[in-house]
């Protein structure tokens, strides 16, 4: 209406603006400015800036109408060489982006340069911004200028160096970033090597010096030179250790060798210095002094000082040359042989027989069977409280008078402390007396004692380790005599001690000596001694089966080892360990009777239930009935953790399933 | 644990015992049957031997607990 003032009121505005203008599509920027300029008059959409181009523009809003366009010229600068600049994949994105960042940014021009909008245009460019890497700022910057010369030549300065600044700033950065991480690496690495360096340094300054300081600083540092570091410590500690070990062995023989020597001097002047005469000499006198005193322990204390001094003087035999002896062994074990026969018979009381078998046993170390009477022999030495052992042991080296002095002194020593006797023992002069004094000593020794056999064995244990001869054969034979042994004590501790198998016990008890387990056995030995053994004995474990008073079953089958019971061995073991406390080995021959009992029992007891259940054969769930009913099983305890707790694996895999891999149970449930 | 008691001489003594057959995992049972007696003659033994005295377990004290346990364990 004409007839209206001529001030534009809003609405007019709004109405001339939709009228001359038609929908547009977004334009740019420039073309929106070309556009909004060449009608002359400014129309913008939102009020806000529609009053600032309508009125007179205070300044404060003059300022912000500045501030905004700079941000939108900016933005749309910015959005433009951006694809230039950047990789092709990402600059189409952006092209988009900047053909819209244009957009949006007339638009913001055009609308209304509000925060809101402002901020949408901040981040669109800083995107661009961020998704710089190194390489784009360099690109950027040159194509930068190329690109706003290019495409704006309306661009103050201002934007330009805007653009730049901060392009060289995310630059600086990145590579300030970038080069703080490298800087990282470079230390790590030096820190390392100089490490390294100053470690070598003072390894090469004192080794093994500051050994654990070096260690700690090389595991520390986990280079691999730090690593061989630590290796060479040890080297210190292992030299020691070595020299530790070594000590003792080098002492002992050294003083060995030595007493021996002088002991053999002495001896040889004592003696008129015929080494065989003197031997036989003494042996007979030995025999003639047990005749007449008996075998007591007060003959073996007479014998008791010369024992030591032969023991001394015998010592030699750890270093005599094995052949001689044997060769003599050798002849002499024929004649033992014939004679041990006779012995035999003979009881106990009989040293000179043991004396003799002792001579014979001694040769004869290499055949088993001598051994065995030999050992048997040591165990009715031992019974007897006889040296024979002794005694033997000097027989058994014909080459030195030692023999007799040694036997009548392993008799006296017999009754003396056990030390005594090992110190004896160490010093036979024959290997084999050796042996076997030091188990004749401890043999002699528990029977008169008691039940000391464990001292004992520790002690011929300790000097076992001088021989290895006999140590391969006593072994074997102990194990048997242990049995033997045992088997012996059972029986009653009869004293139908043969002398034979006095004298070849008394062998066989030095040679068990030797062996380090000898510790239970020879005790066992030892108090079994009275048990003795007939030749045949030992080899045949029947007497076990004699010694059982239940043996008697209808279907034992002659004298199969273990035919009717468990091994003592086993039974003995358990029982120790369940008692945790010293046991002894009297307790052997009733507990077997009471685990036959029982097991009697238990088959019977089995048996019915499985009958009761129809069944031929007894199973599992016979076995834990019973046990039920016994209660060892119960409600808190259930078979299965009893299970756990007293078997060892094998038989544990037997009972319950275990899943291996595959799906495959061992064993296969049962399914019923 | 300690040793070992091999099958055969369970499994033969089963036999000679009774007419009757023995299952494979029965063995192991009766094993930790006979296991588990021995565990409790030890303990009962152990107790005897203390109340005397004595460090060592002797025969007497075995064969005094022995047929209380016995008695206790037939079921």
């Amino acid at each position: 209406m004409d007839s209206v003032d001529e001030n534009v009121s809003a609405r007019i505005l709004l109405q001339n603006v939709i009228q001359t203008e038609s929908s547009r599509s977004p334009i740019t920027h420039s073309a929106s400015q070309a556009q909004f300029q060449s009608p002359g008059s400014r129309v913008r959409h939102s009020i806000r800036l529609r009053r600032s181009d309508v009125g007179a523009l205070t300044p404060q809003e003059a300022l912000k109408q500045s501030i905004k366009k700079k941000l939108c010229e900016s933005t749309s600068r910015s959005s433009l060489p951006e694809p230039s600049s950047k990789r092709r994949t990402v600059s189409e994105g952006v092209r988009k982006i900047n053909t819209l960042a244009p957009a949006t940014a007339s638009l913001l021009y055009d609308v209304d340069i509000t925060p809101r909008y402002l901020l949408r245009g901040m981040l669109q460019t800083e995107l661009e911004t961020s998704l710089l890497v190194q390489d784009r700022p360099v690109r950027k910057e040159p194509e930068l200028p190329s690109t706003n010369s290019s495409l704006h030549s309306n661009r103050p300065s201002t934007g330009l160096s805007e653009l730049d600044l901060p392009d060289m700033t995310t630059t600086v950065n990145l590579s300030n970033t970038v080069k703080g991480l490298s800087r990282k690496r470079p230390r790590r690495s030096l820190n390392i090597t100089a490490f390294n360096r100053q470690l070598e340094h003072e390894d090469g300054e004192g080794k093994g010096g500051s050994a654990t300081e070096k260690d700690l600083s090389s595991l520390s540092s986990a280079s691999p030179s730090s690593i061989t570091f630590s290796l060479k410590t040890p080297f210190v500690d292992i030299r020691t250790e070595k020299r530790g070990f070594q000590r003792k062995v080098a002492n002992r023989k050294k003083i060995c060798l030595e007493e021996f020597d002088e002991a053999l001097r002495n001896r040889q002047a004592a003696m008129g210095g015929d080494p065989e005469l003197s031997v036989r000499e003494v042996q007979q006198g030995l025999s003639e002094t047990v005749r007449s005193e008996g075998f007591t322990l007060g003959l073996s204390d007479l014998t008791a000082p010369d024992i030591t001094h032969d023991i001394i003087t015998s010592n030699t035999a750890l270093y005599a040359p094995p052949d001689d002896t044997a060769t003599t062994f050798i002849i002499a074990t024929q004649d033992k042989d014939t004679i041990t026969g006779t012995q035999i018979q003979r009881e106990m009381g009989g040293m000179k027989d043991e004396e003799e078998k002792d001579m014979e046993e001694v040769g004869e170390q290499k055949e088993d069977k001598m051994e065995i009477d030999n050992k048997d022999g040591e165990d009715l030495a031992v019974v007897a409280g006889q040296r024979g052992a002794s005694v033997r042991q000097e027989e058994s080296k014909s080459q030195t008078e030692e023999v007799a002095d040694s036997q009548t002194k392993e008799v006296e020593e017999v009754a003396d402390s056990r030390t005594g006797e090992d110190e004896e023992l160490a010093k036979s002069p024959t290997e084999e007396e050796v042996a076997e004094s030091p188990t004749e000593g401890e043999v002699a020794e528990s029977p008169t004692e008691g039940e000391v056999a464990e001292s004992p064995t520790e002690g011929e244990v300790a000097e076992s380790p001088t021989e290895g001869e006999e140590e391969e054969m006593t072994e074997s034979q102990t194990e048997d005599l242990a049995d033997e042994g045992g088997q012996l004590v059972e029986e009653g501790q009869e004293k139908g001690l043969t002398s034979q198998s006095l004298a070849h016990n008394v062998m066989h008890i030095s040679r068990r000596a030797y062996c380090s387990e000898g510790g239970v056995e020879v005790a066992g030995v030892i108090e079994g001694g009275r048990g003795y053994k007939s030749m045949g004995a030992e080899l045949h474990p029947t007497e076990t089966s004699a010694v059982k008073p239940k043996a008697v079953r209808g279907k034992r089958a002659g004298s199969a080892k273990k035919d009717t019971g468990l091994s003592k061995s086993y039974i003995m073991s358990v029982f120790k360990h369940f008692a945790k406390t010293k046991v002894s080995t009297d307790v052997y021959p009733v507990l077997k009777e009471i685990m036959e009992l029982y097991f009697d029992r238990l088959a019977d007891d089995l048996e019915m239930f499985a009958a009761h259940a129809k069944r031929k054969t007894i199973e599992v769930e016979d076995v834990e009935l019973l046990m039920r009913r016994q209660g060892f099983v119960t409600d808190s305890m259930p078979v299965n953790v009893l299970i756990e707790k007293y078997l060892p694996m094998e038989s544990r895999k037997l009972l319950i399933p275990v899943a291996t891999n595959g799906n495959y149970v061992i064993p296969k449930p049962r399914r019923k | 644990m300690l040793k070992r008691v091999p099958k055969a001489t369970l499994k033969s003594l089963m036999k000679m015992k009774a007419n009757i057959r023995i299952g494979t995992a029965a063995d192991a049972m009766v094993e930790l049957n006979l296991l588990l007696f021995l565990h409790s003659i030890a303990e009962e033994a152990r107790t005897k031997a203390f109340e005397e005295k004595s460090a060592t377990i002797k025969a007497h004290h075995v064969k005094a607990v022995s047929k209380k346990l016995l008695k206790q364990a037939r079921g």
